[in-house]
């Protein structure tokens, strides 16, 4: 069955195969950029990927397709407020026992603020570059780069107090 | 960068104090060597944890879903519509709907009672006759009485079906007999709920499927290669259905292309079938969902430029058109910005077919 698409004669099958590629590393990004509600993330994430796929030209043009797709999802991401919550820890393919720590670095990260969290994501779980990161986030890679120290400082700081919270009183 | 350098640059990569060209290096060699990237990622820092807490299962469906926005953009919905509401503002939202609700029934009510137009006025007195009426008295009170039944019932005698809903199997809610259906069978063939399917052959072989499927004893409504259109009830469909994908064999793909298509199919249903092979197949397009002036729009061009329509019914429009006048067409409907996808159709786009009239049909649903 052949689908028209803009200037593209795809068939479903290529079209699910180029999604599937890219589509777990932008479902997690939106999971933590908003720390939760998965309605909200499946949504945004759907959203995004059509957005971007029906405005560039994602089969020749990979890198710009990515960089496109994880501006929009910040753009959508952006406003969007939601009660942050720990179940998506459920969704982690890791065991048990790693999740205990992850637990911590999970809600620290949420505790940080859109653009740090965004920075941060970029880097440490997409491993994207500074040149990547700054055309994403629209700003210098110097600033990229400053905004990504800090992040991580940040979070160091904040794991630190949630650790210090769970010692018990006395020690 | 190789194996060794991975092993040397390690502690660089996880305080991320690797130059630009090093960190995209190290990144890429991980990326292709397995064995780097379960090294480095096995080492615990924060990074890492960050790394780990990105491999989340994605839903199945969302690859799916992606497709239908990329295909169907004007249904995609807006992001606040699927959010999760808060505690309150459910509770709030019911109450005012609640309290809409039960002020707009109760206006209604009122109104209703306002304006009830006199209903025929039925007057009744005790009869006390202490003898027995002969047979020629009785038969005249019992032509009065027949005179009042048939004035009573009026003019929906002639439309009603003669008989309760459950009898002729038809549900109020899915199998709504159409207006001017003045028995079953008629309702059968023009009532019902549209369903559309499309089944998909081997190359060149679909018209072997058409064949099995004419023979098939079923209420055709139309028959027109590729198209074909039947009524019947949830049960018939679902035999039918059954005795299509048996007759065709394993070979053909089954689409279902019906939106919100209930589980369980009770009611009437007309069910519309499009069949093609792997090849090609006659030009066919889907169109919609739209809202009834845009339905109509479409309807006014296709008759503006088709030589003849063949069928017509809310769901489908199979016509037939002058090869000169396609393009043009096609440019009509996507001027329209309408949702809409096509079928088929390949060899007569090419120019490869040359024929008198074009058969092409139009599915309306999305």
């Amino acid at each position: 069955m052949m689908m028209k698409l803009q200037t593209y004669d795809l068939n479903k099958a290529d079209l699910k195969r180029f999604i599937t590629l890219y589509q777990q590393r932008v479902y997690a990004f939106i999971v933590y950029l908003l720390g939760g509600a998965q309605d909200t993330v499946y949504e945004i994430c759907a959203r995004s990927f059509a957005q971007a796929m029906g405005t560039t030209p994602f089969l020749e043009r990979e890198d710009i397709f990515l960089t496109h797709v994880f501006r929009i999802a910040i753009e959508n991401s952006r406003k969007i407020k939601v009660i942050p919550a720990l179940d998506v820890l459920d969704l982690l393919e890791e065991a048990d026992s790693e999740k205990e720590s992850l637990y911590i670095v999970l809600k620290a990260l949420q505790t940080l603020d859109f653009e740090a969290k965004t920075a941060i994501l970029l880097r440490d779980q997409l491993n994207l570059s500074d040149n990547q990161i700054s055309a994403i986030m629209r700003i210098s890679v110097r600033q990229a780069r400053r905004t990504i120290i800090q992040a991580r400082m940040e979070l160091r700081e904040k794991i630190q107090v949630i650790l210090d919270n769970m010692r018990p009183p006395g020690r | 960068m190789n194996c060794a350098d991975i092993n040397k640059k390690l502690q660089l990569f996880l305080e991320d104090l690797l130059i630009p060209e090093d960190y995209d290096a190290f990144v890429a060699h991980m990326k292709e060597c397995g064995k780097c990237k379960e090294y480095v990622r096995s080492v615990g820092s924060l990074s890492n944890q960050l790394w780990k807490l990105g491999h989340l299962r994605v839903p199945e469906d969302l690859s799916s879903t992606i497709i239908y926005r990329l295909t169907h953009p004007e249904t995609e919905t807006s992001a606040s519509f699927r959010f999760a509401p808060s505690k309150r503002s459910v509770v709030v939202g019911f109450s005012l709907a609640f309290l809409v609700g039960a002020l707009f029934l109760g206006r209604t009510y009122l109104k209703g009672r306002e304006k009830e137009p006199p209903g025929p006025t039925i007057r009744t007195q005790v009869v006390f006759d202490s003898r027995t009426p002969s047979a020629s008295e009785a038969r005249s009170l019992f032509e009065q009485l027949q005179n009042m039944a048939a004035r009573l019932e009026g003019p929906e005698e002639g439309s009603s079906l003669g008989g309760p809903a459950e009898e002729t199997g038809l549900d109020e809610e899915e199998g709504s007999l159409p207006a001017g259906a003045s028995t079953s069978a008629e309702a059968l063939v023009t009532g019902g709920r549209p369903l559309h399917w499309h089944f998909r052959t081997g190359a060149g072989r679909s018209a072997g499927l058409i064949e099995a499927f004419a023979a098939l004893d079923v209420q055709w409504v139309f028959q027109k290669d590729p198209l074909f259109v039947f009524s019947g009830t949830g049960e018939d469909v679902e035999r039918t259905l059954e005795q299509m994908l048996s007759s065709a064999g394993a070979e053909p793909l089954f689409s279902d292309f019906t939106s919100r298509t209930p589980t369980v199919l009770t009611g009437v249903y007309r069910v519309s079938i499009y069949v093609e092979d792997s090849t090609d197949g006659a030009l066919h397009w889907h169109i919609g969902p739209l809202a009834p002036d845009t339905k109509s729009r479409v309807r006014d061009i296709v008759q503006e430029f088709s030589d003849t329509i063949d069928y017509d019914s809310q769901e489908l429009m199979v016509f037939s058109i002058l090869p000169e006048k396609l393009e043009s067409f096609r440019r009509r409907l996507r001027a329209m910005r309408v949702p809409l996808s096509e079928f088929g159709g390949g060899a007569l786009l090419q120019g490869a077919l040359r024929r008198a009239s074009l058969e092409l049909s139009i599915y309306f649903g999305g």
